[in-house]
């Protein structure tokens, strides 16, 4: 009776244990909805530490500043990647036109160029900056390993008009600008292998001073550039954003969002935990 | 005459241009640099034109489904084709430039469409971390460490849980991931230079094939 | 709650979108179908107003540089490819665009072969334990991750055990990967979540 009774204990365990281990996957999706929306409700986080190679690009961007010299921005990024990058490319420009560090801006990317327009327009507002004299966006450009060769020729080679349609030699901020030379600094931001190529077809042969913006998914992949040398800084996904913003002094999205996204990890982690725990109590009870 | 056309010429012109690209790197000489700024601005101009392929493509794959009365999705086709044709008139009406039309579309419709479908992937990360991520074998055992070691690393509670997380994170990212992605780095570097040769030399033909298929 | 028309059509369709997580429904296809008809169309006017506009159009018909006749004529051949007779002509411009591949053989070579390499065995082994440690993993780390990837030679016996250790940093780094991913995949949600309770409901700020 009571070898019985263990039995259909067992069998009862077992059931709970596969009803739990297949659980329906909306019941998950509903956890990590809450996970990432209720603590926009909390008090958000205000604070945070940076790491070196997040220090290395704002720094390079105060030493833009103290030289009187411009920086390159390539927003090679769309709606995909929007939520990463955006806090960066805000982040930057931000600092940048807080320091009266004018901007060029580039593109390699279709479908993020009038998200690029639309972001340099809003931030020069804020800081009263105008176009043509504190900032341009040049626009998109198709084959970027052959535009990044010809920038550090002259800028005129590839770029006729810039976004607006308005001529090179007609835009004042460009007067003084020819080449990778006239920039303190080159930022690529992008969830692509655009990174990458500014290494190969700018840095490598014309060896300025770059940084690189990427999602975290392709973060680990230009750790060897940061150790090489050929990338003074990297920015991998919206922690770094957040660090940029805190050093700069003016808190976005990138901050906004990180009570969400420790909630978000903390969720993933219990998830990895409890599976795991699951999956070793019924191949337990199998053996038994 | 024909296959001389249709194989030889390509291969020629793959040829010529491999080998002027290829000793343009080793002499940015004066005449090199004129004959490079002519045929890059070229380049960038097909390369533009090149996105005709692909929209013409498109349509009349999308047209043929909507005229197909058999086809379940024929009136999701047709949608598809007043939004890409609508789109384009209206860009070419009122310019893409800021507070027009067009740049509201992009903000409006197109970014949240292309940023929530993406957004999706973070349940499917959820849902896999619980139903998938096992650790059976020791190497799925150091796979799991890193990845949680990192995952707390890049939130402020990780500190707060052990000053040691972002250190360690950082040193994971430093040292052993250098070393491991630089192995695939150079690794994609030999493949891609391999194949470069190869599509030059006229080995790998394959990139020449397909036509009339699309 | 935002009164801006664009702001509420923003927020349906990301509405319609998260409706995919419940199941595969008609107006998760519609978003869907508007996505793909949209993009196409907006690629089709940025690529002329940003590429073919200035460097094509105006310069030939403006300033009447008729030496770009030549990329036209190059780009217009690129649509024999729809041809099942012809479209062995759409190959000639592919070949010139490929051709330019022959400057990344060099460039490839020196920027993620040979600075890497020298990168690595440049490392300075330093005076403490850590820095003679962080040095060897990156030397011997990368010399192992190469043999792993090496299937010429059977792994066995040291080799083996050397691609053995390339397996594990493997490992440890396709795991701080993992991680990322994480964060990576967390953040495109929150930003859709902010934009949905900030600018569209406005309950929070």
């Amino acid at each position: 009776m009571t070898t019985m009774n263990k039995s259909n204990q067992d069998t009862e365990s077992k059931k709970w244990l596969n009803f739990i281990l297949n659980l329906d996957k909306r019941i998950v999706y509903v956890f990590m909805f809450f996970a990432v929306c209720l603590p926009f409700f909390l008090n958000p986080v205000v604070d945070i530490k940076s790491t070196p190679r997040v220090q290395s690009a704002f720094d390079l961007v105060e030493e833009a500043a103290k030289n009187h010299k411009a920086i390159m921005i390539g927003f090679d990024y769309d709606p995909s990647t929007l939520a990463e990058l955006q806090p960066m490319a805000v982040a930057f420009l931000r600092h940048a036109f807080s320091k009266n560090v004018p901007v060029v801006g580039i593109n390699f990317l279709p479908n993020g160029t009038s998200l690029a327009a639309s972001t340099m327009d809003q931030i020069a507002k804020e800081y009263g900056k105008k176009n043509g004299e504190d900032y341009v966006f040049m626009g998109y450009l198709p084959q970027p390993t052959l535009v990044l060769l010809n920038l550090g020729e002259d800028i005129r080679k590839s770029y006729k008009v810039d976004y607006r349609g308005i001529k090179v030699d007609d835009i004042p901020l460009l007067k003084n600008i020819q080449n990778y030379n006239d920039f303190h600094l080159v930022i690529c931001i992008s969830g692509t292998r655009m990174p990458s190529s500014y290494i190969v077809y700018g840095v490598n042969r014309y060896n300025f001073n770059y940084v690189a913006g990427v999602t975290a998914v392709s973060a680990t992949e230009y750790y060897p550039f940061l150790q090489s040398g050929q990338m003074k800084g990297l920015l991998a996904g919206m922690k770094s954003a957040a660090e940029y913003e805190s050093m700069a002094g003016r808190l976005g999205d990138g901050m906004r969002g990180m009570a969400s996204q420790t909630w978000g990890h903390i969720t993933i982690i219990i998830f990895i935990i409890i599976g795991n725990i699951l999956y070793y109590a019924r191949k337990r009870m199998d053996v038994k | 005459m024909f296959m001389f056309l249709k194989k030889t010429v390509p291969f020629l012109i793959t040829l010529g241009m491999g080998i002027y690209t290829f000793a343009y790197y080793f002499m940015p000489h004066r005449a090199m640099q004129n004959i490079w700024d002519q045929l890059s601005n070229w380049a960038i101009i097909v390369g533009g034109g090149s996105m005709a392929v692909g929209i013409v493509s498109m349509f009349r794959t999308y047209y043929k489904r909507s005229m197909n009365r058999a086809d379940p999705n024929r009136y999701y086709c047709m949608i598809t084709l007043v939004c890409m044709v609508g789109m384009a008139v209206i860009g070419f009406v009122t310019g893409i430039g800021d507070g027009t039309l067009f740049n509201d579309l992009f903000l409006n419709v197109m970014l949240p469409l292309e940023s929530t479908m993406f957004s999706l992937l973070a349940f499917y990360i959820a849902s896999a971390a619980f139903r998938s991520f096992r650790l059976k074998t020791f190497s799925a055992g150091l796979l799991l460490f890193a990845a949680v070691v990192v995952m707390l690393a890049q939130i402020p509670a990780g500190e707060n849980i052990s000053k040691q997380i972002p250190v360690i994170a950082a040193w994971i990212n430093e040292y052993p991931n250098v070393a491991a992605q630089r192995a695939i780095m150079i690794g994609i570097a030999i493949g891609s230079v391999a194949t470069a040769l190869k599509i030059i030399l006229g080995i790998d033909k394959s990139v020449f094939s397909g036509a009339g298929k699309v | 709650m935002s009164t801006n028309p664009w702001i509420w059509i923003g927020a349906i369709l990301t509405l319609l979108v998260f409706s995919y997580l419940w199941k595969e429904n008609p107006f998760y296809r519609l978003a869907e179908h508007v996505f793909v008809g949209i993009s196409v169309g907006y690629l089709v006017c940025i690529t002329w107003f940003n590429v073919l506009k200035p460097k094509l159009f105006n310069p030939l018909i403006i300033d009447h540089e008729y030496i770009l006749i030549i990329p036209f004529i190059i780009s217009i051949l690129m649509l024999f490819r729809f041809s099942s007779k012809h479209g062995w002509i759409s190959f000639w411009p592919l070949a010139f665009l490929i051709g330019f591949s022959g400057y990344a053989i060099p460039a490839s070579i020196d920027a993620n072969m040979l600075k890497q390499i020298q990168a690595t065995v440049n490392v300075s082994f330093g005076n403490d334990f850590m820095s003679i440690l962080n040095a060897t993993i990156i030397l011997v780390g990368t010399l192992s991750c190469l043999i792993y990837f090496y299937f010429s030679i059977p792994h066995q016996g040291v080799i083996g055990r050397v691609a053995k250790l390339g397996s594990m940093l493997l490992m440890i780094s396709f795991g701080a990967s993992f991680g990322f991913t994480v964060m990576a995949r967390i953040s495109l949600l929150i930003g859709r979540i902010l934009f949905l309770l900030r600018d569209w409901l406005g309950v929070v700020h």
